[in-house]
């Protein structure tokens, strides 16, 4: 047998390799509901949400909520944070709706479920540094929306928690090889979807786009979830994952990002996803990142303490 | 061709080193006083969302003017601060609320000059080593490795990095021990050679810079390690050792005066903190022009922590780094420049 032939033998074992890694993550997500640490109102409250502000029922909010108590204290405890611009004290769900208003507490109540999704023990990531990240990355997608005048800056917080929903998919059914997934990026210093590439032959953009499906998300969330790293490839909602996309990088940018230092040097404006919003928003010719930039790192430490005290509190 | 202008360059400066190369007129003479340390950032006293109390309007827009003429922002967390300062000027000024001290600021003819009270009453003068680590990190993890490479084809094994309105020396010190470092951590660096140009009008600060010795204060954000290896104690204090004083020579020059910097050439990095904020637009922008002039082809500019040049200047390019910025030189004849 020639060299070539052996290589393509290798080749083709690799690619069912990897087919075999995909059948195993499909089958093992069909289970995730029955996962006994993911709370039960998960789902519901998920859909729930993701419906637009006006047509979600504070008293089905209230009611949904309330089934949990550590939901509850966690939802709450977030709600007094500065990041949600409280001005008194909050101690029920109803007082958290009231003071803050329906579309805050949404984001809130997203952030503690998608925070409830970790498994306690055994996680290959850090969790605190991956909820910081995508914490962070919901709140700049949010403010970045705003900024261009995209028409639904809630879309783009909650596109934002989402977008590394893969990485969760990633800690849960594959715990084994994704530790030497997480390993390997921090050695050598890469961006996940590299060393996931690498060691994996699938990324979080794949599992991601698994529960998403398996959940049911919304097209739009869907899209963002596969295509966040390869924006021109996206068809649908293109805006919303280059919005998500540039936030993403910008996190990891200012102090928000997978834990240590990515070498590397970032210019916007040649990132393709900063062309796809100038080719819909021309104003973003005159967009001061600068600006921008200070502006977000106002966030990186109220983001850091709350994460940091949502683990503390061990909830 | 850009090594033998190198090597001339080298010549004049080393030609310079005993007597001022270019007068100094227009500095002025701080006194020592005027050197005082101060903490780095603008510590607020409490932060405003958690007081849970909205900042005046009034002051948001007294930081917006701030950023548009000086071309330095204070984020929300520093509005108190921000505060502090606009007081102590408004009793200076008369001004009873800071909606009057905003008009003074906007209004009247000499609002540029009472901003530029502001920005000095801000106090951004006390300077420290490794003042801004995350950009130092930049400089030896992102943008040498960058530079070297570019740099080897044809080869040319000489960086020269510019530190401009360096003070009393922190800075172009703490650049010289990065590189250093770097170039001892990295084998693929040792027959690489590099140097620090720095500069300054104020000829007393230059005196001070020379001399090298530091209390410990200013030595606080140095990693231990270079702590040991670039500082020798003296007296009670800490003298910069004579193989980092090497790679650094002192020179004074105004930045402002055109033709003194004409021979500041074929730079790789700039580095310009805290001095663009005291300059009004016009200065800026020829400054920054200037410092065009002085770049070599996709050179670095770094400004100050939370100092910006939008709008000064559209032949450079913001680029991000891990917790830092930097300008990056445009070249009008790239092919690339085409696309913008
Ligand atoms: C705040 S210090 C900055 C020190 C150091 N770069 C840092 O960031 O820590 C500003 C320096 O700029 C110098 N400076 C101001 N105007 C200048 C001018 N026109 N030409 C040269 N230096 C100037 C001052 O003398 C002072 O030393
Ligand atoms: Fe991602
Ligand atoms: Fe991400």
């Amino acid at each position: 047998m020639n060299k070539t032939e052996n290589t393509q033998i290798k080749q083709n074992e690799e690619k069912a390799e990897e087919r075999d890694l995909k059948e195993l993550l499909r089958s093992r997500i069909k289970d995730i509901d029955s996962i006994p640490t993911i709370p039960a109102i998960l789902r519901p409250l998920l859909h729930y949400m993701e419906q637009t502000v006006d047509q979600i029922e504070v008293q089905k909010i209230v009611e949904l909520v309330s089934c949990d108590e550590s939901i509850t204290a966690q939802c709450l405890h977030m709600a007094n944070s500065p990041l949600f611009g409280r001005t008194h004290e909050v101690d029920t769900v109803r007082g958290a709706v009231i003071a803050l208003g329906v579309r805050k507490l949404r984001d809130i109540l997203l952030s503690c479920l998608l925070v409830r999704l970790a498994p306690k023990e055994r996680w290959a990531m850090d969790p605190v540094i991956f909820w910081q990240h995508s914490f962070g990355c919901a709140l700049v997608s949010r403010q970045f929306a705003r900024k261009i005048n995209y028409h639904d800056p809630e879309r783009a917080y909650l596109a934002g928690l989402l977008h590394d929903l893969g990485e969760v998919v990633n800690c849960i059914f594959l715990p084994e090889e994704f530790r030497a997934t997480v390993e390997k990026a921090c050695t050598e210093q890469l961006p996940f979807f590299e060393a996931e590439q690498a060691t994996l032959g699938l990324t979080h953009c794949d599992s991601g786009k698994m529960l998403a499906q398996h959940w049911g998300l919304a097209e739009e969330l869907t899209s963002v979830i596969f295509y966040h790293h390869d924006v021109e490839q996206a068809k649908l909602h293109p805006v919303l994952v280059a919005i998500v996309s540039l936030s993403d990088t910008l996190c990891r940018m200012r102090g928000l990002g997978y834990g240590f230092y990515e070498p590397k040097q970032t210019d916007f404006l040649d990132d393709p996803a900063w062309r796809i919003l100038t080719r819909e928003y021309p104003h973003m010719a005159e967009f001061d990142l600068a600006r921008f930039t200070f502006e977000l790192d106002e966030y990186t430490l109220q983001v850091r303490e709350l994460v940091s005290s949502i683990f503390s509190k061990g909830s | 061709m850009p090594c033998r202008l190198r090597r001339r360059w080298l010549l004049r400066v080393s030609d310079g080193i005993d007597g001022p190369l270019l007068g100094s007129k227009g500095a002025p003479q701080l006194t020592h006083g005027e050197l005082r340390m101060r903490t780095e950032t603008a510590v607020p006293a409490e932060n405003w969302r958690r007081l849970g109390k909205a900042p005046d309007p009034y002051l948001q827009r007294i930081r917006d003017v701030v950023y548009q003429v000086a071309g330095i922002f204070q984020s929300d967390e520093n509005l108190p601060f921000l505060e502090e300062c606009a007081r102590k000027r408004m009793q200076a000024v008369d001004a009873n609320s800071l909606r009057q001290y905003y008009d003074r600021l906007t209004v009247r003819r000499d609002r540029e000059a009472e901003l530029h009270r502001l920005v000095g009453e801000m106090n951004l003068g006390e300077t420290c080593f490794f003042r801004n680590p995350l950009q130092l990190e930049a400089l030896r993890r992102v943008v040498l490795p960058a530079i070297c490479q570019d740099k080897n084809r044809p080869p040319c094994h000489h960086v020269r990095v510019w530190s401009a309105g360096c003070a009393t020396g922190e800075e172009p010190y703490s650049l010289a021990m990065s590189l250093m470092e770097t170039m001892e951590a990295e084998e693929t660096l040792q027959e690489w050679t590099f140097e620090v140009l720095a500069t300054d009008w104020n000829n007393g600060f230059l005196e001070k810079a020379k001399e090298g010795i530091y209390s410990l204060h200013a030595l606080r954000h140095v990693p231990p390690s270079l702590q040991q290896k670039c500082f020798r104690p003296c007296r009670d204090q800490f003298q910069v050792t004579d193989e980092v004083k090497a790679m650094v020579s002192f020179h004074p020059l105004n930045l402002l005066e055109e033709h003194s910097v004409s021979w500041a050439k074929d730079m790789d990095a700039i580095f310009c903190c805290n001095v663009l904020i005291h300059f009004d637009g016009s200065a800026q922008r020829q400054t920054i022009q200037r410092f065009h002039d002085s770049l070599l082809p996709n050179g670095y500019l770094f400004v100050g922590n939370s100092e910006s040049l939008y709008g000064v200047s559209d032949n450079f390019r913001l680029v991000h780094f891990p917790g830092s910025t930097a300008y990056r030189k445009v070249c009008l004849q790239s092919p690339a420049a085409g696309v913008i």
